[in-house]
């Protein structure tokens, strides 16, 4: 059977052509996208039904496996092509890519973009059905299916890995139902909608929440260790991006170490270091203009509403100390008091109604914007300049305003926040980076009150400069970044690296505080084999593609690194502007061409491994509801354990299930950031206890001694 | 000996004691001296043996000072009102030593800081000499008490050492790691020298 195609490029008849172009890029790290979309895109064209959307995700240990699952409906009775969009986040590694054909699963593989190319075509004129997922900019990915049949359905399946960006212990996962990866079409399911969430964390849970689906989210505790949430709906309004966030516990500053190690090969190894409470609050006060976008692409997806409750939540979360600005800017900046005002009722409200009339329209130039915002700079006070913007601008103009970041003001720093969805992350990121501030990204479905107060508190308490992390006793190579960004009060540092053999190894901690040395040293022990976290294997490959690109960028040529991100693309399954993925009928057909299953196996490792996971957390389950019955005295905790809106009181209480009932990968040791205070290190630990007993020895001593003195004073007499 | 002059000795100042603690509570306000002094191992095997002996002397944190100079105050007071000598010694052997020993059994540790390990030889000392006291003096009260205390500080130093965690405090709280072999040689020094000190004293006798 021979189909027609518009665009001609697929005559496939049996089953499937599949013709996948794009990938995606630029989101925030505490978003994640995952609207696929399959739109008909032959014949009259029109959106196929969504018949089926379902969303598992496992977070273990801060890092997201997403699973969509997906079933389109063909309501037309024609066969059609469609054209399926997948938008995931920069930074997230897409572990695999599978269609259902004839009830069979088809698994592709990474291979050389060009080559992959190649081989795709010679299928093509024979009629074939290969498969071919390209990146082709940095937002999206597509792929073409054909034929879908009259009235037919397909299952789509993609897996990613992401790691989630920590703010002040919260952990915030974005499934962007909102972001349609096309203008004017929307992802919406028809039928059955449904996404659960399984956090499991050595450091202990504290809550988990949706604050954008407060009502529809059931969430439970199974253990400290162990939370779920779930989401079941048919047809419902699902237009707003589900947003879950979950706190975790960790009062002090700590680093935690996650490895993953074959017997035979070298080990993997994910360092976190996250910042904590005991670092003092500045109370100096701070001058703030916020560089608000109103250009025409803010109007889109509620961008510039957004925009304004953001920056109605930071002004609020100003002290009487600080002062204020505001600018907004198109293709020309606009102030609002001209000078900076202290943060009063009267300035509030003028910066209310300032915003209330601003309106989206025009081009996206920062630069001017930003040269006006570093005129407010005092040596006095240090001037923090927070940008919201989609990042959106001209293409000719970053390389201006990244000149101009670096001449700011010696005591500025900028905060980009990035608004919405369609986000350009990577200039945001690159700008904020490079003015020694941070970049954050907001999604309508997140709570503007969280992130104000977490950003406040971030310039309030001080950073932690020219960080320097290593591990001694072991040998360890390959560590990502290379070079560690300042470390910020509530938002954790990672590195992640290669060792050699496990064992025994000591994490030296290096840094300046408020100009004070830190230097802290904590034993760790790197696991010799270790199978349970073989998603950090992916994380590392990718961070290290990530720089080998910027790297390459900076010296403006990347012909000197394509090789090496081919063989990391194609050795750890990962798509990249250089490696596709491509999807072959059977095994014979890879032979055919030499291609190893590597995604095969590896995956096949993945998925083991995932097993491994819910059967644990399962345990977990099974234990945290053994007490419930008739006459249990937890069947009353449990009935309220199933309440939504908030996270419900244990089935179990934490005791019954220890952390070292889940799968151990985490080894977790408390630092001390304290300015001024330098410690870690070996020393005895003398302690009141200890006090007291050398007291009483003491004691003994000295009464041992005035006894000794009668008798001597005898034994002269004596004499 | 003089009967006498062990009397004036036990009344006099204990005056290498108050120096050493002056010397830990005067780094311990330098910005900045802690570091030149810890023993880090990479700086020791680049030659700055100093470091071995001056690690003592420094400490993590305020907590971690308070505690280890109060016990080098009250019982180095003890210790060295009974003999100035033995006092010294048992310091300046303990001193060498742990570090030493550190350096060959715990190869992962990178710096060390705190008395404690000095302190645990002077309670040691102490402890034998009050122990050997009481049994010269038929004193069964005070060897019962020696005894349980005794028992009691190298019960806790056993297990941090099995556990490799602390009994009564959080280390990591307070910022370091807990390093009980120091205290087993501190321990092991100071009954040494409260062995070697009877020894000597009943041969010159």
């Amino acid at each position: 059977m021979v189909t027609r195609s518009k665009s001609g490029m697929f005559r496939n008849g049996r089953t499937t052509a599949i013709l996948l172009a794009g990938f995606l890029a630029l989101t925030a790290g505490t978003e994640v996208r995952a609207a696929g979309l399959l739109i008909a895109d032959g014949g009259t064209g029109g959106l196929l039904e969504i018949d089926e959307h379902t969303v598992r995700v496992t977070i273990n240990n801060g890092i997201a496996v997403t699973e969509v699952t997906q079933v389109f409906r063909n309501t037309e009775n024609r066969q059609v092509e469609a054209l399926y969009l997948f938008p995931v986040p920069k930074g997230a590694s897409v572990a695999n890519f599978s269609m259902w054909i004839g009830g069979k699963e088809m698994v592709g593989e990474v291979v050389e973009k060009q080559r992959a190319r190649e081989i795709y075509n010679s299928y093509k004129h024979v009629r074939r059905d290969p498969g071919l997922l390209e990146q082709v900019d940095y937002k999206n990915f597509e792929m073409r299916i054909f034929p879908i049949g009259p009235l037919s359905q397909q299952k789509v399946q993609i897996t990613y890995y992401q790691e989630l960006d920590f703010d002040h212990d919260w952990a915030t996962y974005v499934y962007p139902l909102a972001t349609a990866p096309r203008t004017g079409l929307r992802a919406q399911a028809n039928g059955k909608f449904g996404l659960s969430l399984q956090v499991k964390s050595e450091v202990p849970i504290v809550a988990l929440e949706s604050p954008s689906h407060r009502d529809e989210f059931v969430v439970v505790k199974h253990a400290q260790n162990y939370h779920e949430a779930s989401l079941e709906t048919t047809g419902g309004d699902l237009n707003r991006d589900l947003v879950l966030a979950y706190h975790i516990s960790r009062p002090h500053t700590g680093i935690d170490l996650v490895t993953s190690r074959s017997s035979g090969e070298d080990g993997y190894f994910l360092l976190t270091m996250t910042p904590g409470e005991e670092l003092g609050a500045s109370r100096q006060g701070m001058d703030y203009v916020f560089v608000l976008d109103i250009s025409g692409s803010m109007v889109n997806d509620s961008k510039l509403q957004l925009s304004r409750d953001s920056i109605d939540a930071f002004v609020r979360e100003l002290g009487p100390e600080d002062r204020f600005e505001l600018i907004t800017f198109n293709v020309a900046p606009q102030t609002l008091f001209r000078e900076l005002r202290p943060v009063a009722d009267e300035s509030k409200a003028q910066a209310v109604e300032f915003l209330k009339v601003q309106q989206g329209r025009g081009g996206t130039v920062l630069r001017p914007a930003m040269a006006a915002a570093y005129r407010y700079g005092n040596p006095d006070r240090p001037l923090n300049v927070v940008v919201l913007s989609d990042g959106l601008t001209e293409q000719s103009e970053r390389t201006e305003l990244l000149n101009l970041i670096q001449s700011r003001p010696s005591n500025a720093r900028v905060f980009c926040i990035g608004v919405g969805n369609d986000v350009n992350r990577p200039l945001l990121s690159q700008i904020a980076q490079e003015a020694g501030g941070l970049a954050a990204f907001l999604s309508r479905g997140d709570s503007f009150e969280r992130q104000a107060k977490a950003f406040r508190r971030k310039l309030l308490r001080p950073a932690a400069n020219n960080v320097q992390i290593t591990l001694q006793g072991v040998e360890t190579y390959d560590v990502e970044p290379r070079q560690l960004p300042n470390l910020y009060h509530g938002m954790p540092l990672r590195m992640y690296g290669r060792y050699r053999t496990g064992g025994p190894a000591t994490v030296r901690i290096q840094a300046e505080i408020n100009g004070a040395a830190l230097d802290q040293t904590v034993d760790v022990n790197l696991s010799a084999a270790d199978d349970s976290n073989p998603e950090i294997e992916r994380m590392w490959a990718w961070q290290k593609i990530d720089r080998l690109l910027k790297e390459a960028d900076q010296a403006g040529s990347r012909v000197g690194a394509i090789d090496e991100i081919v063989r990391l693309g194609e050795g750890y399954s990962i798509v990249t502007e250089y490696t596709s993925f491509l999807v072959l009928e059977n095994d014979a057909e890879y032979q055919r061409w030499k291609i190893g299953r590597r995604n095969l196996l590896r995956l096949a490792r993945d998925r083991k491994q995932q097993q491994v996971l819910q059967t644990e957390l399962a345990k977990v389950r099974d234990r945290a509801l053994a007490d419930l019955g008739p006459n249990s005295d937890n069947a009353n905790r449990q009935s309220e354990g199933q309440r939504p809106l908030t996270t419900a009181e244990p089935a179990a209480t934490p005791q019954t299930v220890q952390p070292g009932g889940l799968p151990r990968s985490a080894e977790g040791r408390n630092l001390d950031l304290r300015p001024g205070v330098t410690s870690g290190g070996g020393g005895g630990a003398l302690d009141p206890v200890s006090g007291a007993i050398v007291l009483v020895l003491a004691g003994l001593g000295f009464a041992s001694q005035r006894r000794r003195k009668p008798d001597q004073g005898s034994a002269k007499e004596d004499l | 000996m003089d009967p006498s002059s062990s009397f004036t000795a036990a009344r006099r100042l204990p005056g290498a004691s108050l120096l050493l603690v002056t010397i830990a509570a005067a780094v311990s306000l330098l910005p900045g001296v802690a570091e030149c002094l810890q023993y880090d191992r990479l700086a020791v095997a680049q030659g700055a043996l100093w470091r071995l002996v001056t690690s003592h002397f420094v400490h993590w944190s305020g907590e971690h000072l308070f505690w280890d100079v109060l016990a080098l105050g009250l019982l180095g007071w003890m210790c060295e009102r009974e003999s100035a000598g033995w006092f010294l010694a048992c310091v300046a052997v303990s001193a060498a030593l742990i570090p030493l020993i550190l350096w060959i059994a715990e190869p992962q540790m990178m710096t060390y800081r705190g008395l404690s390990g000095i302190d645990s030889a002077l309670f040691a000392m102490l402890a034998v000499r009050i122990g050997q006291r009481a049994v010269t003096d038929k004193d069964r009260l005070r060897l019962g008490l020696t005894g349980v205390v005794a028992v009691g500080f190298a019960a806790k130093v056993a297990y941090e050492l099995v556990t490799g965690d602390t009994l009564f405090v959080d280390s990591s709280a307070a910022g370091m790691t807990p390093m009980p072999l120091a205290h087993v040689v501190g321990g092991l020094v100071g009954m040494g020298c409260a062995l070697c000190e009877s020894f000597w004293s009943y041969k010159t006798w």
